[in-house]
């Protein structure tokens, strides 16, 4: 492909294509869901079959920044690397599992509000990641943050209220941090674009002021501590399609905002001089532990795979902050292994709360002879999680693991170690009581299967096998990827 | 031939996926495990001759990528290993078709069972430290599945205390992993090891995998499950847990210490002096709690970790003489303690009894199975032509030649107290004079076929290795002892 010299039309095409389908399910919404699925899922197709043909070229090294002349002063840019491609696919590939799943789901009303703002978050975490200067992104991240608070609203019970009212103050602090650091930037740098090696210059002030804006805005989507106050309520009272999306997705794109102004507004030059890095590091240290603790000490479903959420997402804020290639790798697998494994867990979990209520640990003695399917696929993932060999999180450990070494680090990897632990702690026994237990035995009679739509069963059973298959191959794509991201980063 | 490694393993789990699939009819699913342990032990046994010559076995082909490629290779050290305790699961099999006969879940335990004979094979097998964790993370949640197939309290309790702990070990082998990784960039096993630097994090790594493979081995301060998960699983599992996957501990422990890090490192961090410390204490501490056990196969459990102690000793010592006696001890104590275990499972389900306090005159009633017992506890205390003797004959002496004159005396006192704490099960069950009323003619045991015969045929073996010639196992064991060092 001669990428160079045409300019690419692909990322502003991709999400065009998404927001018009959102639209269009609003008007034609009440339909039929089988229509809105169908639609959902082809512009999806679509966006994927566009951008999916970029990866040679960018997997080649090439970058290139689109630049369209409107919403002035500065335009709306994309940037087109290997980074930005690797995650719109992956948001795009896990939406369009998700969207099958959200089809089957079974929502009591405003299904059509529900899948308009599914679509439209989407579309917008993908221009998050495509976006190529700080105010494109800011735009998308506005729009998505904003946006997804309708779908957390979505059952309109009280304590959903005050979740929801939760979630939107905390994301309106986190705008206008996100503002000020924007004004610093463009105060010391005179522009906001990414740049290899970063755009500030020097330590001072107002860089510390932009430091924090930007750590308080993406850390407070990536649910890092102590700005993770929103997530649990969220997750425990959103429906299971949209906590799904805010885990595999949206959580996502705290993650990628710190990465990007590590490496390209900062710096690690910068950082390593006046090493700031290091507070997010504490910070994420904190959050590995004060989540997993926390996700211990719950008997709530959701709110325990909440809380397990804030750890994991805490691994890939270590491994970006670290600022050695081998974390950064393990960081950048993990985005992709934590959305198979907490993707599955939560399908599971949403399988079980739609088929049966129940979503207090205690009650799910014996779930597994009602729904082996799902509890199966939930053991796989929860023995994922708690990173035994071949599966994904194995492998982002192991490079974590690594990174922490290199940078002289080894105590690290000991909270990485415990924070497995508590992870086998806290999902373990759920899959175990599922199954096996005295008072379980004269249940084995009675196995049933779990008579699940199709829609739902194919993507818990797409996100399993994503947890187990890419260790299993002769060649991991995906740790060949982030392994060339990172060798981007660190040249 | 080069494909023989990998084919042990694979087969296994092949046969319990066929279990699953044809669990239909019980009859199929016992014919199944039991030739499915059958073909695997006859693949391993297949290497016998690498085993004598030394020869390495593996066609290098390497699967999954995880951070490093695994292949399957053999060298004399695995199959030595494998093919005891590939025998064991053999035994092990067809001793469960009496055992399990009438138990709830057939296919799930058949198939369990042929899997973790695949998972345990494939730790041998699996030519590096990254491939003997994978087996090593697969054999544990087997072996949990198989720990609580009673499903009552007790097992639920000490099977979750097993499985947290092993998920401990494993992640404690998993730090020791990324450091050597990091230190040497490389994971697989060279004789003589390729790590010769001491550094602070060569220590780290050593050190846990110390911690790693000493709680799946029993070995203090990491033996607290050894006691609870033993007793609770079924015979047939306590057998193989306490014959078979304990000494996959002790074999990782001489991976590491002779085929990754250099002996010089090794003595460097007195590795070694705390191995034996620990050693001594796990032989003393196993013997003593053994001693005040009521419950019979809490007491066999106990005695295991002292035996375990046996074996690390043998491997803290460093030298030749001692490192044939540990291997030698791990072929020896998998037989006398399946032994045991096979025994316990029998007369419980003959009789019910689970106490010692109970078993006062049941020689009479179960004959072949006490006789068998009184072989396994014989050989136990170590008495020539048994076993045990020649194992601790060469503690004795390499503990002599290394001037530790101190560990004979503890080797002494230790196969005291196994007489002190197994020939009153013996005599009592023989010449009790509490229950004159019991008949003093003997019965025959009516416990099923396969339970007698495969609990005979160990007990046997226990001894008869003494009077083959050659007596394969101490030519294996001494020619891999002579290659490590």
């Amino acid at each position: 492909m001669d990428g160079l010299t045409t300019v690419l039309w692909q990322p502003a095409v991709s999400i065009i294509v998404l927001l018009t389908a959102s639209l269009f399910i609003w008007v034609i919404g009440e339909k039929g869901e089988k229509a809105v699925t169908a639609i959902s899922a082809s512009a999806i197709t679509a966006a994927l079959l566009f951008l999916a043909p970029l990866s040679p070229y960018v997997l080649a090294g090439h970058v290139q920044v689109i630049r369209y002349s409107i919403l002035p002063p500065f335009g709306l840019s994309f940037r087109v690397e290997l980074l930005s491609i690797s995650l719109a696919l992956l948001f795009l590939f896990t939406g369009l599992v998700l969207t099958f799943y959200t089809g089957a789901y079974p929502l009591e009303s405003g299904k059509r509000r529900f899948r308009t703002v599914f679509l439209f978050v989407l579309a917008c975490s993908v221009g998050v990641v495509l976006a190529g200067d700080l105010l494109s992104l800011f735009l998308f991240f506005e729009a998505m943050s904003l946006s997804f608070f309708i779908l957390v609203i979505h059952n309109r019970e009280q304590e959903t209220i005050s979740a929801t009212f939760k979630f939107l103050y905390m994301t309106i602090g986190g705008s206008v941090m996100y503002f000020i650091a924007l004004a610093a930037v463009f105060n010391q740098a005179g522009e906001l674009a990414w740049r290899d090696g970063g755009i500030m210059t020097a330590g001072g002030p107002y860089t510390l002021l932009a430091f924090i804006g930007f750590v308080v805005a993406f850390g407070m989507k990536a649910g890092m501590f102590p700005l993770h106050l929103w997530m649990p309520d969220a997750y425990g009272q959103a429906p299971a399609p949209a906590v799904t999306l805010s885990s595999m997705i949206m959580l996502k794109t705290g993650a990628y905002g710190i990465l990007r102004i590590t490496h390209h507004i900062f710096g690690i030059d910068l950082l390593r001089d006046v090493s700031w890095h290091n507070y997010v590091l504490v910070l994420a240290v904190i959050s590995i532990l004060y989540g997993s603790s926390c996700a211990f000490a719950t008997r709530d479903l959701m709110r325990r795979l909440a809380y397990s959420g804030i750890a994991q997402l805490g691994y890939i804020t270590l491994g970006i902050t670290m600022l050695t290639p081998d974390a950064l790798t393990g960081g950048v697998y993990h985005i992709m292994a934590h959305a198979m494994m907490k993707g599955t867990l939560l399908l599971c979990a949403g399988a079980i709360l739609a088929k049966t209520g129940k979503r207090n640990i205690d009650d799910l003695a014996g779930i597994g002879w009602k729904m082996p399917f799902t509890m199966i696929c939930f053991s796989i993932a929860a023995l994922t999680a708690v990173g035994l060999p071949p599966m994904n999180i194995f492998i982002s450990k192991w490079h974590l693991g690594l990174g922490a070494l290199d940078a002289g680090q080894p105590l690290l990897l000991v909270v990485l170690l415990i924070s497995s632990m508590l992870n086998a702690a806290y999902y373990l026994p759920i899959a175990i009581a599922a199954f096996f237990g005295e008072r379980n035995h004269d249940l084995h009679e009675k196995l049933s299967w779990d008579r699940l739509p199709l829609g739902m069963s194919l993507s818990i059973v797409v996100l399993t096998v994503g947890c187990l298959a890419f260790g299993l191959g002769q060649i991991n794509i995906p740790l060949q990827w982030a392994r060339a991201i990172t060798a981007g980063f660190f040249y | 031939m080069h494909h023989l490694p990998a084919v042990s393993v694979l087969l296994p789990f092949l046969f319990a996926i066929m279990i699953i699939l044809f669990s239909r009819r019980v009859i199929v699913i016992k014919v199944l495990a039991v030739v499915g342990s059958f073909v695997s032990l006859a693949v391993v046994a297949a290497m016998f001759p690498a085993l004598m010559s030394g020869e390495t076995l593996g066609t290098g082909i390497p699967y999954l990528t995880f951070p490093l490629p695994i292949s399957f290779r053999a060298d004399s050290l695995s199959i030595f290993l494998a093919l005891i305790l590939s025998f064991c699961y053999l035994l092990a099999t067809i001793y469960s078709l009496g055992y399990m006969g009438h138990s709830h879940a057939p296919e799930r335990y058949y198939s369990l069972l042929v899997a973790s004979q695949g998972a345990i094979v494939g730790v041998f097998m699996a030519y590096s430290l990254i491939g003997l964790f994978l087996f090593f993370e697969i054999m544990a949640v087997l072996s949990f599945l198989l720990v609580i197939h009673e499903e009552d309290e007790p097992a639920m309790f000490s099977g979750s205390k097993y499985l947290f702990m092993t998920v401990g070990a494993g992640l404690a082998v998993f730090f020791g992993l990324v450091v050597t990784y990091y230190l040497a960039g490389r994971l697989d096993f060279v004789p003589g090891g390729y790590i010769t630097q001491s550094s602070p994090y060569a220590a780290y790594a050593l050190f846990a995998f110390l911690a790693g493979f000493g709680l799946k081995a029993g070995m203090f301060p990491f033996h607290i499950w050894l006691p609870d998960a033993h007793p609770a699983a079924p015979a047939p599992v306590s057998a193989l847990l306490s014959g078979c996957m304990i000494k996959t501990g002790a074999y990782g422990i001489i991976r590491v210490i002779h085929f990754v890090y250099g002996l010089d490192v090794v003595r460097a961090i007195s590795f070694d002096r705390v191995l034996m410390v620990l050693a001594v204490i796990t032989i003393l501490l196993g013997s003593a709690l053994a001693m005040q056990q009521d419950h019979l196969k809490r007491r066999l459990a106990y005695s295991s970790v002292a035996q375990i102690g046996y074996v690390l000793l043998g491997i803290s010592l460093l030298t030749e003489r001692a490192m044939f006696g540990a291997l030698f001890h791990i072929f020896s104590h998998a037989l006398m303690k399946g032994t045991l275990f096979l025994c316990a499972g029998a007369i419980i389900t003959q009789t019910g009894k689970k106490y010692i306090s109970q078993l006062a005159g049941i020689g009479y009633q179960m004959p072949v199975v006490m006789i068998s017992f009184t072989i396994a506890a014989v050989t136990m205390v170590g008495i020539p032509p048994f076993n045990a003797f020649i194992s601790k004959w060469h503690l004795a002496v390499a503990s002599l030649e290394t001037g530790q004159s101190a560990l004979v005396a503890l080797l002494v006192l230790s196969s005291l107290l196994n007489a002190v704490y197994y020939f009153p099960i013996v005599i009592n069950a023989f010449f009790s004079n509490e229950n004159k009323s019991v008949k003093t003619s003997f019965i025959r045991d009516e416990v099923p076929a396969s339970m007698i015969w495969t609990t005979a045929l160990m007990a046997l073996l226990c001894v008869g290795f003494a009077f083959i010639y050659p007596n394969w196992p101490v030519i294996a064991a001494s020619n891999i002892a002579s290659a490590i060092f």
